[in-house]
């Protein structure tokens, strides 16, 4: 099946550095995520790779770095984790929850 | 003039009425639910015959909303629209469109969206000894770890008649059942006598999803799932802080919750009862 997000996968680039939208709520539930964002009243669930991409997505670390830092925490699972990395960032970016930043 | 109050949640609306029969369709649809209040109400319906034996008029403050129709129509509006204004202006904690059960004095939660079989589920499980809170909104006050139902008649579906055929207590009292276009209300108590309960502790968490043909199926639902979809059918989120986020993510925290597909009754015979055995005994997975 088509990723609706593969357009928004494509601009991603390892270079760039997401950050997350601040004004998101955001509760832990086990290893899993929900955001909501209370003035779009949008939630948002994150399954356990999702949950460890968006803490990551501060700013400083390069989407690069966030595939070398999951991928050195779980080695078993380094194949899939690129994958899992931009198929999260265009997740977090197809609902306006993280930006990228090109520049330092 | 006569006047019956509504209370659920925090919110009250009163129905004025000046006719018997009038008084009757509204102690048929609300009898068992909380019918005094401290506070004023924020709407007042005015049910009007014209001629004793004739149909109704119906006002929601000054505005006529139905004109000269038969008593199942006034109950089926009735049992609509009071349930979308109590939640409208509800206070003081969480409103969950969601039928609400119990048994043995376990609460039951049954969240989902219109046509997922919440009622016929509800209808069904009452007549195999389960408490009845609700079929259609839950209230589950600030801090509290007890929920509350909205007790209005079941609203059926008549999809669900063929379903349900089978229950003798629902083939044995028609007269007791209001049929209106495509549906039958029905009160609980002709499912089950002893039916109606004010408040149960929850205990589990159940999305139905009946689909004809469907095999069996019950997945146990991570809390992230479970709070996903609680969101979705908070109906009053406006009203609280937060849109209730922190509310319901509580909720999902402390609760287990499952999700179950089914095409027929028999595949769910004793499958609930036994989803609390197992938890009593700590073992929900």
């Amino acid at each position: 099946m088509e990723d609706p997000n593969q357009e928004i996968r494509s601009s991603i680039t390892s270079e760039a550095r997401p950050i997350r939208q601040a004004d998101y709520r955001l509760e832990q539930l086990d290893d899993e995520l929900l955001l909501y964002h209370p003035s779009e009243t949008k939630i948002l669930y994150l399954n356990q790779s999702a949950s460890l991409v968006w803490g990551l997505c501060d700013g400083e670390h390069s989407v690069a770095e966030i595939v070398q830092l999951l991928s050195q925490a779980y080695p078993e699972a380094a194949a899939s984790i690129p994958d899992d990395v931009h198929a999260a960032l265009a997740e977090f970016l197809h609902n306006g929850c993280i930006e990228l930043r090109t520049s330092q | 003039m006569l006047t019956r109050l509504i209370y659920f949640a925090g919110s009250t609306i009163a129905i004025e009425y000046d006719t018997e029969r009038a008084g009757r369709i509204l102690d048929y649809l609300f009898r068992d639910i909380q019918a005094h209040s401290q506070d004023r109400p924020h709407l007042t319906y005015h049910l009007v015959q014209d001629d004793p034996g004739g149909n109704y008029c119906l006002y929601a403050e000054d505005t006529l909303v139905l004109r000269d129709q038969p008593e199942e129509e006034i109950a089926a509006y009735l049992l609509d629209r009071t349930c979308f204004h109590l939640a409208d202006r509800s206070q003081g904690g969480m409103v969950i469109h969601a039928a609400g059960l119990a048994w043995k004095g376990l609460g039951l939660l049954l969240p989902g969206p219109s046509g997922r079989g919440k009622s016929t589920l509800a209808a069904w499980l009452l007549e195999h000894g389960f408490g009845y809170l609700t079929d259609e909104l839950v209230f589950i006050p600030d801090g509290a770890s007890e929920f509350e139902g909205l007790a209005r008649p079941l609203n059926l579906k008549n999809t669900a008649r063929e379903v349900l055929k089978e229950m003798l207590a629902y083939q044995e009292k028609p007269d007791e059942i209001i049929h209106s276009l495509g549906r039958e209300i029905t009160p609980p108590r002709v499912l089950n006598p002893q039916a109606v309960i004010r408040s149960a502790r929850l205990q589990l968490i159940v999305f139905p999803h009946f689909q004809e043909g469907a095999s069996y199926d019950l997945r146990h639902l991570s809390k992230a799932r479970a709070g996903l979809a609680l969101m979705e059918g908070l109906i009053n989120a406006r009203n609280l802080e937060q849109h209730g986020f922190p509310q319901i993510a509580r909720l999902a925290r402390q609760t287990p919750a499952y999700e179950m597909i089914y095409g027929a009754f028999e595949q769910i015979e004793g499958k609930i009862e036994e989803l609390f055995e197992a938890l009593s005994q700590g073992d929900g997975s």
